[in-house]
């Protein structure tokens, strides 16, 4: 009898999954159709329900992004984007569209990295992380491949193919290795925050600032912050932030939200 | 007392082109009068003859005094033999202004060589007198208007000024006011005016008018009045809302002031002299109303009343013949800076510079006109391609509301023209412009995850790691040894000797069973032969009996078993060549190999 129940409480589990998952993914198609017919406030809440009750995905993000656009909330278009391109950096339409509405926010981005780094990190962000890794680990068979037919192998020609590819192997291996590990890294990096009130005034101190003295910079929605440091307040949360890799002072708690 | 001075100030010709040519005759009368004074209205008859009779009109509010006084003069010329002779004749009444108000001189009626000809009724404006005149009589202070002051009086601000004067007080944002800007004078002496500073409209757009009306006038002002000319005017735009304000500029006006001069017995003589007056700016106020909010999107700032239309010049369209369509707002208002609205053409029109043209005229206290902006196009493909009406919307001010015009729209049929690029094609680029951002994804379910998973974060990853190089570590190994057993050939073979031998053995006795001899015989010294040497490492050069006897004894075999060994090997080299006997039969030869075998089987061969 016992055993009954169980198998019955089981399956009616199972035909709820199966369900919920049909129901998600008309809720995912209702989302879409919201969003064409220009309901963006219904696409957005859709989308949302869908991100809250199942997972994400860079692409439901790269949507929540684009909603948030055609609302006219550009600072939360580019927080998702950004989260679209933490999860997936090779998503190109997420980081056109970022590109783009960066273009439209009231602060101008500033890029003062170099070109090497801007290169190195185009590289890391030109495909998955675990892409990254699956290829190192290719590359890693390849080496083991090419020792052993070194080791083995009599031919001198043969052996000697084997000891330098085996050596340009065992580079490739480690630079698409750390190419896995800092692009995870960067995924799960949360220091990133998009500043989302219409405009922030960063003060000096974590405090509201009182006085002229104690105004640091004002912040438009939109700009991007490094999280430094986090003073908790009585009433409120405090981050120092750095801006476009120099500037530093502290916002308010509410006028951003991370990455 | 009317100065003839200004009662000069005609009203020129406006009485005139009467019936007859030869005989005009026209009003000269003052506009205006101040109440109590006596002024003079005279019918001027051009021509031949004078008038037998004259019956002037009775004037309201006037009475005459006196009249006519008639004046003649003549004028001869001779030029070229060509005489002319020209009469005007003069009838002067003079009245005196008794009451306050606008009337009008009525036609008089003038009989000339049997002929009537009447004058046009002109109007007279008596103004009422200077109110502190009225309680005061003349007192010091108060100038009498058109008065000549005197040198050692102070000009007084009130006495001259410049007045800046609206038609309308409020109005709409580009909306058109009249702006006269106006000289008021209590004296007629004025020799001169000279701007210093040129008026200033701050917020407004202007637009001068040519100071035709050059005519003076007496007003009353403030319960004073004055003699009055104007000095510009101005017909102006607001251009935003709220309280705006404008400078009249600054003047210098040289009035003539006499001077009582003694000239010793004969008393005093006034002599006159010249002192300049500097008029300071005054400034008048304006208050504009701004347009109502939310203005439509095709609103260019256009305000007073338009109408729109669209032409498209050309019959028939073809490829690179070029054609245009012209959009003409005409209206009243700020048409000067009016925008037409440009229709939009395909991008793979070629489009020229569009020509505009404006053509404006004053028209009281508006403007008036025209603009019309033509834009030239080059079809560059031949197709149909639709060309949306284009839309004008101005704000009318006296509707208080915003008006949209439409012009039509067109359709266009291209037709294939005379080719005009041969050789030199140019190719289209398709140009994408970054106006908006990229449509949505479908989302997979599937790739819905809760968590996102990081391969070099999981141990199974590195597991995989270190599953190769075990894989590859287990693997050399293996192959290792197995190289090592390779290199050691004579190992290999005495591992090997039981399992070549039995194998021969086996063969061997095949042959037995088909009774095969000579055969059987050869393989079983195959078999010792090749167990031997591989078994005790003996090359096959030095395979002999001694050899094999003295190596196997070595090896701790006693001398019974190699005997017995040798023995079958003599044995097994006679039966070959001899015919069967009973006691060497191959049976009992296999038999006594087979344990041979063993016996050297269990033999440790010598390293």
């Amino acid at each position: 009898m016992k055993h009954l129940i169980k198998t019955i409480i089981l399956a009616i589990t199972m035909i709820a999954i199966a369900g919920e998952a049909r129901a998600q993914g008309d809720i995912l198609a209702q989302a879409d159709s919201a969003y064409n017919e220009t309901a963006y406030n219904q696409a957005l809440e859709l989308y949302s329900h869908v991100a809250d009750s199942i997972g994400a995905s860079d692409n439901l993000y790269y949507n929540i992004g684009n909603t948030y656009y055609r609302n006219g909330d550009l600072g939360r278009a580019i927080l998702w984007y950004e989260r679209a391109l933490q999860l997936n950096p090779a998503n190109s339409d997420a980081r056109d569209n970022l590109m783009f509405v960066n273009t439209r926010i009231t602060d101008k981005p500033v890029d003062n990295r170099s070109i090497i780094k801007r290169a190195y990190d185009s590289i890391v962000d030109s495909t998955h992380p675990n892409v990254w890794a699956w290829t190192a680990f290719g590359f890693f068979v390849a080496t083991i491949l090419a020792t052993m037919g070194y080791l083995l192998l009599s031919n001198v020609r043969v052996r000697k193919a084997c000891f330098f590819g085996g050596g340009v192997l065992l580079l490739i291996t480690i630079f698409t290795l750390v190419m896995s590990i800092d692009g995870t890294s960067r995924a799960n990096n949360h220091d990133n925050a998009i500043i989302i009130s219409p405009s922030a005034q960063l003060s000096t101190a974590p405090r509201a600032a009182i006085d002229a003295s104690s105004q640091a910079f004002l912040l438009h929605e939109g700009t991007k912050v490094e999280i430094v440091d986090s003073v908790i307040g009585s009433t409120d949360k405090w981050y120092e932030v750095r801006v476009n890799g120099d500037a530093r002072a502290w916002v308010n708690g509410n006028d951003i939200e991370r990455i | 007392m009317v100065k003839p001075r200004f009662t000069l100030f005609i009203l020129s010709l406006l009485g005139a082109a009467l019936s007859i040519i030869a005989q005009q005759v026209s009003v000269q009368a003052p506009r205006s009068v101040v109440e109590g004074n006596v002024f003079q209205v005279q019918f001027v008859l051009e021509g031949g003859s004078r008038a037998e009779d004259i019956k002037p009109g009775k004037i309201e509010g006037c009475t005459e005094l006196s009249g006519p006084g008639v004046t003649s003069s003549s004028y001869t010329s001779i030029i070229n033999g060509h005489r002319e002779d020209r009469v005007t004749t003069a009838y002067a009444y003079t009245y005196r202004a008794v009451k306050a108000g606008t009337y009008t001189i009525p036609a008089a009626t003038l009989t000339v060589g049997g002929r009537q000809v009447q004058t046009r009724p002109t109007e007279i404006r008596v103004l009422p007198p200077d109110q502190s005149n009225r309680q005061a009589g003349q007192s010091a202070g108060n100038t009498q208007v058109g008065s000549t002051p005197e040198a050692s009086q102070q000009i007084s601000k009130s006495d001259i000024f410049v007045r800046i004067i609206f038609n309308r007080s409020n109005v709409y944002e580009g909306e058109a006011v009249e702006c006269t800007l106006k000289l008021y004078t209590k004296y007629n002496s004025i020799s001169g005016i000279q701007p210093k500073k040129l008026p200033v409209f701050d917020g407004f757009l202007i637009e001068e008018l040519e100071n035709t009306n050059q005519e003076n006038d007496i007003e009353h002002y403030n319960g004073q009045n004055y003699l009055t000319a104007i000095l510009k005017k101005y017909i102006i735009f607001p251009q935003k809302a709220g309280q705006l304000s404008v400078s009249s500029g600054e003047y210098d006006v040289v009035v003539t002031t006499l001077q009582r001069v003694s000239s010793g017995f004969w008393g005093y003589t006034n002599v006159p002299v010249e002192q300049t007056v500097k008029l300071a700016p005054t400034t008048a106020h304006l208050s504009i109303t701004p347009l109502p909010t939310p203005a439509p999107a095709s609103f260019t700032g256009a305000v007073g009343k338009f109408t729109l239309e669209s032409r498209l010049n050309a019959q028939t369209l073809r490829t690179n013949e070029a054609a245009s369509i012209t959009t003409i707002v005409t209206g009243t208002g700020n048409i000067k800076y009016v925008k037409c609205p440009a229709p939009v053409l395909p991008s793979d029109f070629e489009q020229y510079t569009p020509a505009e043209d404006v053509r404006t005229h004053v028209q009281g206290a508006t403007v008036t006109g025209t603009v019309s902006t033509e834009y030239t196009f080059v079809p560059q493909s031949v197709g149909q391609f639709t060309i949306a009406p284009v839309e004008f919307t101005y704000f009318d001010p006296s509707k208080r509301e915003y008006v949209t015009l439409t012009a039509q729209g067109y359709t266009l049929d291209v037709a294939r023209g005379a080719s005009a690029t041969t050789g030199n094609v140019e190719q289209n680029e398709i140009k994408q412009r970054a106006t908006d951002i990229l449509h949505i994804h479908p989302v997979a379910l599937s790739d819905l995850t809760s968590s996102p998973s990081h391969a070099v974060k999981q141990p199974l990853y590195w597991t995989a790691w270190i599953l190769v190089v075990a894989i590859a570590v287990a693997f050399l190994a293996w192959y290792r040894k197995r190289v090592n057993l390779r290199a050691d050939v004579v190992g290999m073979k005495t591992a090997r000797a039981g399992k070549v031998a039995k194998k021969r053995l086996r063969i061997a006795s095949r042959f037995m069973k088909e009774n095969k001899r000579e055969e059987f015989y050869a393989e079983i010294l195959n078999a010792l032969w090749g167990y031997i040497s591989d078994r005790l490492a003996i090359p096959g050069s030095e395979l002999t009996r001694i050899n094999i006897s003295e190596k196997l004894s070595m090896a701790g075999m006693n001398d019974e078993d190699i005997n017995h060994i040798i023995s079958i090997i003599d044995e097994c080299e006679m039966a070959r060549y001899t015919p069967e006997t009973s006691n060497n039969s191959p049976s009992r030869i296999y038999e006594e190999t087979s344990k041979a075998m063993d016996n050297l089987e269990r033999i440790k061969p010598a390293k």
